[in-house]
């Protein structure tokens, strides 16, 4: 395979950064430099390996696995609310409350159902599923 | 209709030759696009990063191919990419170790001319004084 020779244009770069360009930071261990093309392509590939580390560590059927997250995921933010307020409706009728407690209770399960959502969105994201 | 693709990889110091070709995966602006032969005659921008590039025949197996981003051409029986720079490798490990080589490489140049230059610059005040004392004298 092919590969250029330094471009002089490149070479003769100040050694420092104009004012307003910020300077190429220097992390894992590479040195800093004036070609910011190699940085974002050692980020690509990099990216491309963890993508596909990723997806063959994927089981088979996770299809199906997919589908049962995305039903669960509706149970847990449509159950709270309505359990919240069916309770809460009990309550009113025993206590002639109005629906002071329906109310209350359905807030409070919508606010669990937000709650249990983002645990599991949470939980699935550290899985990397 | 051909059953492979022949990969031109073309840069400012040659061509490369892939033959074979079953499945290549180019990534565009607008994501990735796998080309397969047969596929529709085509001109894309390849974005920076490694090319997908399956072959079957003598050396059948993926591939990658880096590039500095290009384009691509897709004729019948026939893709050739156009970029500055490409280097081809059995897995992204390998490629990887290649980029980090070329890079330290590059970077290493840069310092060398940086301090060449501030040497010439150093010199060239040193005779600006040295001539203007004289002048002055």
């Amino acid at each position: 395979m092919t590969e250029s020779p330094p471009r002089p244009e490149d070479a003769q770069q100040p050694a420092t950064p104009p004012p307003g360009e910020p300077e190429a930071p220097e992390d894992e261990g590479l040195p800093r430099s004036r070609h910011p093309t190699d940085r974002v392509l050692i980020d690509r590939i990099e990216r491309q390996k963890t993508e596909r580390l990723r997806a063959s560590r994927e089981p088979a059927g996770s299809l199906w696995r997919t589908v049962a997250q995305v039903g669960t995921l509706g149970w847990l933010i449509a159950l709270p609310p309505v359990l919240g307020a069916f309770l809460g409706h009990l309550i009113d009728m025993r206590l002639d409350t109005g629906i002071t407690w329906a109310i209350g209770l359905l807030f409070l399960g919508l606010g669990m159902g937000g709650y249990f959502f983002w645990r599991t969105i949470q939980e699935a994201e550290e899985n990397g599923t | 209709m051909s059953a492979t693709l022949r990969l031109l990889v073309t840069t400012p110091l040659g061509e490369h030759v892939v033959e074979d070709v079953v499945y290549l995966r180019l990534d565009g602006p607008d994501g990735y696009r796998g080309v397969q032969p047969g596929h529709e005659p085509a001109l894309t921008v390849v974005r920076p990063g490694a090319l997908t590039v399956e072959t079957v025949g003598d050396a059948p197996g993926e591939s990658f191919l880096a590039t500095e981003g290009g384009f691509a051409w897709i004729q019948a029986g026939e893709v050739r990419i156009v970029t500055r720079w490409a280097a081809r490798a059995a897995d992204l490990d390998q490629l990887l170790d290649q980029l980090r080589e070329r890079f330290h490489r590059r970077a290493h140049v840069e310092r060398d001319v940086r301090s060449q230059l501030q040497r010439y610059d150093a010199a060239t005040r040193r005779a600006l004084v040295g001539l203007q004392r004289e002048v002055t004298r």
